[in-house]
């Protein structure tokens, strides 16, 4: 956390570093024209033209010490935070965190998560559609759908995953599992919320956008649990961030007997990870140097 | 002197602010406000120097470490920013003085002959 502070620091202060010298050198230079007989105001309006304008030198001063956005970014440990394994599930509950706050109907979108994934019972819809509560979606297939994708994914966390590897790594899986599935539970309800709450010139308009969705909301769940499995198996076992430094190796003549494989590393010495199309290995540090 | 013979102010050559800018830091440490002053002086007035692109050209210089700068008291007791000209501001001056001389020498023998 330092890094940050230290980092937001030293951005703060390059940004104040040209505005100080401004305001000297635009004091220093009325005073100058005030000893030429200047009134103060006079003084200070006609240093303020010679200057030029403040905006375009600012921006061009602080591209020069990195006190524009580029060079917070460059001060800031965000490499390392990219690796870091508390950045999915937190982008994931930020993200629908943030679609829940700003939800004007937020109070019926939580009862229809509650419903979707089976905490609680969902007000009823009724026949005519002004008696209807405003806000309630249809959740039930997809809350069941939502539902059946978490059992597979905890099935494939205890198949593949824990007899293997650490504790640790399917405990993050499995937090991450139900981010994913908890931010595809909101983006749905949010999604149709808004769907239904526009007035529409047409209903044929609504139908289309209502089938698009559920194909891209589809499509979008299928490659966020590809996505996360993906980000599990790459993970260091031991401390879970991402590796880095990848190296292929292999012979691309000999896909069958010795296939190319990507061979990344921990930056913290836990050990390397071979990818090839096929398998995904970790071999632990204790074994690449053994004492 | 006639008007046609008064030569025109004209503003900096691309590039030449940072060799002035350099030389005027050779003799002592200066902050931004007297280092334009001192180059208006010097140039008789005759440089149009966009003050306000002093500032950018100061951080770029620093930036490269061709000069270096510290907080002090100016002689009105105002907190400024000196800039001070390191050793390697020192060879750059001097490559920058040969590139200068020589360029305006081949100028100067091209507009001869012409």
């Amino acid at each position: 956390m330092s890094d940050w502070v230290l980092g937001l620091v030293t951005w703060w202060n390059r940004r104040q570093r040209f505005t100080e010298e401004w305001t000297f050198h635009l004091e220093a230079a009325a005073a100058e024209l005030e000893m030429l007989g200047f009134t103060r105001r006079d003084a200070q309006r006609a240093a303020k033209r010679r200057l030029g304008s403040t905006l375009s030198y600012r921006r061009k001063s602080l591209r020069a010490i990195g006190g524009d956005f580029a060079g917070l970014l460059g001060l800031l440990p965000t490499k390392r935070a990219a690796r870091s394994p508390l950045l999915p599930p937190s982008m994931l509950l930020i993200g629908a965190g943030l679609a829940l706050v700003f939800n004007p109907a937020r109070l019926m979108a939580l009862k229809c998560l509650e419903a979707m994934l089976n905490l609680g019972v969902q007000p009823p819809s009724e026949r005519l559609i002004p008696l209807t509560p405003a806000g309630l979606v249809p959740v039930d297939f997809v809350g069941f759908a939502l539902r059946i994708l978490l059992v597979c994914g905890l099935a494939r966390i205890a198949l593949d995953l824990f007899p293997r590897t650490s504790l640790r790594l399917s405990v993050y899986a499995t937090a991450v599992l139900f981010g994913v599935t908890f931010a595809a539970a909101v983006c749905w309800i949010t999604f149709l919320q808004a769907l239904v709450a526009r007035s529409w010139a047409h209903d044929g308009v609504q139908g289309i956008v209502l089938i698009a969705f559920v194909f891209g909301f589809t499509g979008t769940v299928y490659k966020a649990m590809r996505l996360w499995w993906v980000d599990v198996e790459r993970r260091c076992p031991v401390c879970l961030r991402l590796p880095g430094m990848p190296e292929p190796r292999g012979k691309q003549h000999d896909v069958l007997v010795e296939p190319l494989e990507v061979e990344s590393i921990c930056f913290h010495g836990h050990g390397l990870i071979s990818e090839s199309r096929w398998s995904r290995r970790f071999t632990p540090g204790e074994q690449l140097f053994p004492q | 002197m006639s008007k046609e013979k008064q030569p025109e102010k004209g503003p900096l050559l691309r590039g030449a602010l940072e060799l002035l800018v350099l030389r005027v830091l050779e003799s002592e440490p200066d902050h931004g406000f007297g280092i334009s002053r001192r180059l208006s002086d010097l140039s008789k007035d005759w440089l149009q120097l966009e003050e306000g692109s002093l500032y950018p050209c100061l951080y770029r210089m620093e930036e490269r470490g061709w000069v270096r700068s510290e907080v002090s008291a100016s002689h009105n007791n105002r907190r400024a920013r000196y800039y001070r000209l390191t050793d390697s501001g020192k060879d750059e001056l001097r490559r920058q003085t040969n590139n200068w001389r020589l360029f305006s020498e081949v100028v100067g023998t091209v507009l001869k002959r012409g």
